[in-house]
């Protein structure tokens, strides 16, 4: 009963990555230079309607990459095998294809640094991409796991901040919004109902890495909630769930 | 640092409690970094945390604390029994008089029994009403809260499945109810309300006039119990109980918190009707016939009698809000004050967010008053006007300090 089902895990999985994808070409130069030129997009699509969309340079059209079962997918995704098979969706399914591989590489890459916590932009850049796939794995979460599911109902409706403080960069606005969890594309501090903020990016990367309890860190005032409190009460068993998930 | 020695023992508290410190008490329902987690010692209306500071106290144990901390007229006969015993292998005779006492007290109730928590109050009157009725469904107010047992919390998981028959409405609204009513025909046990509405968060909501009333009715037409789940506000309202207060006529009532002054004890009171189906369950608990809390009740009846507590409370509570009131419009602020003067609560009119709860209330605690952020207040017997006077100077900085950022 408490095992997640099959497809959440799959939606989790899917949703990280390609979040993490879209951080990731973002935050490095390198990575989108050596995409292929051009606009093109890759869909990853298991049964049930798990779908994400990533798109490269606005392009909405390339490769479909089908997994048949939501296992399939979670394994792939994870790095392991499982079976997939591309379908062309547009003229740009080749450079799709290699963006896809080459973007995914990166993201796992980059997600096994262990940035020294005296190098602060390798610290901040990983900390950035933990708080994304942290937001968007809770999202995933919500909108999928049955597990949480009652418990996850009581989040009231509005808009949460997460990230670090003042530092708009590494932040994130999670929206509630009819039985939804999506995390905000361009996110705005403007009306947000509830914050969860780390004093700095070092709090904030040893919380998400387990290195420090959220909670010790609560307790000093170094993680601080302000603001609609079932909202951030709300996330906690959200993260934790999320954490069980990707194991 | 104000708070380093709450913070180290709650550091401590996490390597081996589940939470560090759990529930309604958790850092986390206050606001964490600028209040203090652990407390040592109270006097009267003042408590000290564990680094040594000291508040003047608007929770009072969570509304327990009627009287104040080390009431010697409680505490002194309390403390020469705990040392001839307290859980002798039978009850004390002190259970009989208290029985006796509180169904001569509390207005329309024909006979009572005791336990711990409010918690098991509350339960045992929803089983209670279950078993009497022959029915299952319980109706109780969204936001409401009756304990920590899984058929009223937020302890929601699919294998908890103790609330498939519990279902919610929002307090006041008279159509929902008579919805649910309607709904569930023929197979509603009971309704638990509390006497006026105070979740957390928002504002509190007194009844309207006619409210109880069409409450009493529906359950009459059903044949469903009307249980006034007191807990939180009895004896401050009245000491025949809150529902005399409102006028209200409920087939069982629940009592804690303030019934012993601090000292752990609940009561689950009925109406003489009731009172074989009560004979037929089975109740009890290892700790629950203990004898110092029973005396410890006797003595706290015996003083808010003599002392008019809930005049006192209510007219120190009274001061409190008008004085709130007025500091908070000196720097600008339009504030609520809700509930009944003797329990009341704070909003910020222009942020139901309560983002400058949080910050008037670190504010407060930094300056030596613990006023809880997101629960309501309390007042108690030890509330003096000089105390509400040393408040409002507070809040008057303290509403300034928020206003201007400092
Ligand atoms: C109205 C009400 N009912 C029940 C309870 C539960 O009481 P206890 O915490 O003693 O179990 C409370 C506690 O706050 C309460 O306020």
């Amino acid at each position: 009963m408490r095992t997640p089902r099959d497809k959440t895990v799959a939606a989790v999985r899917s949703g990280v990555v390609s979040s993490l994808i879209d951080e990731l070409i973002a935050l490095d130069e390198n990575l989108a230079a050596s995409l292929p030129s051009g606009k093109y997009a890759v869909t990853l699509a298991a049964p049930d309607s798990v779908r994400r969309f990533i798109s490269f340079n606005g392009g909405k059209r390339g490769v479909l990459l089908w997994f048949p079962r939501h296992r399939d997918m979670t394994a792939v995704l994870s790095g392991g095998k499982g079976t997939l098979i591309p379908l062309p969706t547009g003229p740009g399914f080749f450079k799709a294809l290699k963006a896809f591989q080459r973007s995914a590489g990166a993201v796992a890459a980059a997600m096994d640094v262990n940035p020294d916590i005296t190098d602060t932009p390798a610290l901040e850049k990983k900390t950035r991409l933990l708080l994304r796939a942290a937001l968007r794995g809770v999202c995933e979460v919500y909108n999928h796991d049955h597990w949480v599911a009652a418990r996850a109902s009581h989040i009231p409706e509005g808009r949460i901040g997460i990230g670090v403080a003042g530092r708009k960069d590494i932040s994130g606005v999670i929206v509630v919004n009819k039985g939804l969890m999506i995390l905000e594309r361009e996110p705005s501090e403007e009306g947000v109902n509830a914050f969860l903020e780390f004093s700095d990016a070092k709090v904030c990367h040893a919380v998400l890495t387990g290195v420090e309890p959220a909670l010790g860190a609560l307790g000093e005032g170094r993680v601080m909630t302000k603001g609609k409190l079932p909202m951030i009460q709300g996330l906690f068993p959200l993260l934790d769930r999320f954490g069980e998930i990707m194991k | 640092m104000r708070y380093k020695e709450s913070q180290c023992l709650y550091k401590r508290a996490i390597e081996c409690i589940p939470g560090g410190i759990y529930g309604s008490k958790s850092p986390g329902f206050t606001v964490p970094g600028q209040f203090p987690y652990f407390f040592t010692e109270g006097e009267g209306c003042r408590i000290k945390d564990a680094d040594g500071n000291s508040y003047i106290d608007y929770l009072c144990g969570f509304g327990s604390m009627i009287l104040g901390f080390g009431n010697s007229r409680v505490d002194d006969p309390a403390a020469a029994q705990l040392r001839k015993g307290d859980l002798l292998n039978q009850p004390a005779p002190v259970m009989v008089e208290l029985a006796e006492r509180l169904t001569g007290l509390i207005e329309g109730m024909g006979w009572s029994v005791f336990a711990k928590n409010g918690t098991d109050a509350t339960t045992l009157a929803v089983s209670l009403a279950r078993v009497h009725t022959g029915k299952k469904r319980i109706l109780m107010a969204k936001g409401a809260y009756h304990g920590s047992a899984n058929w009223c919390s937020t302890n929601d998981f699919p294998v908890l499945d103790e609330k498939i028959h519990v279902h919610t409405f929002p307090y006041g609204d008279e159509a929902a109810l008579e919805e649910l009513f309607h709904r569930y025909r023929d197979e509603i046990a009971c309704i638990i309300l509390t006497p006026y509405h105070h979740p957390t968060y928002v504002p509190q909501i007194l009844p309207a006039p006619s409210w109880y009333p069409k409450v009493e009715s529906l359950c009459e037409k059903e044949g469903a119990l009307f249980i006034m789940d007191d807990i939180r506000a009895n004896f401050r309202l009245s000491l025949k109980g809150s529902h005399h207060y409102f006028g209200a006529k409920p087939h069982l009532v629940t009592m804690g918190k303030s019934l012993a002054n601090g000292y752990p004890i609940a009561a689950l009171m009925g109406t003489k009707e009731l009172k074989s189906t009560a004979g037929g369950f089975f109740i009890t608990g290892t700790f629950w016939t203990s004898m110092v809390p029973m005396i410890a009740a006797m003595h706290c009846l015996d003083v808010m009698e003599e002392e008019k507590v809930q005049d006192h409370v209510m007219r120190v509570g009274k001061r409190l809000k008008e004085g709130l009131f007025q500091a908070a419009a000196a720097s600008g602020y339009a504030v609520t004050l809700s509930g009944p003067d003797s329990i009341p609560y704070m909003n910020f009119d222009e942020d139901p967010d309560l983002f400058l709860n949080q910050k008037f209330s670190a504010a407060m605690a930094a300056k030596g008053v613990y006023l809880h952020p997101h629960h309501n207040w309390f007042l108690s017997l030890a509330h003096k006007d000089s105390d509400i006077d040393e408040t409002l100077e507070k809040a008057a900085e303290a509403f300034r300090e928020i206003r201007t950022g400092a």
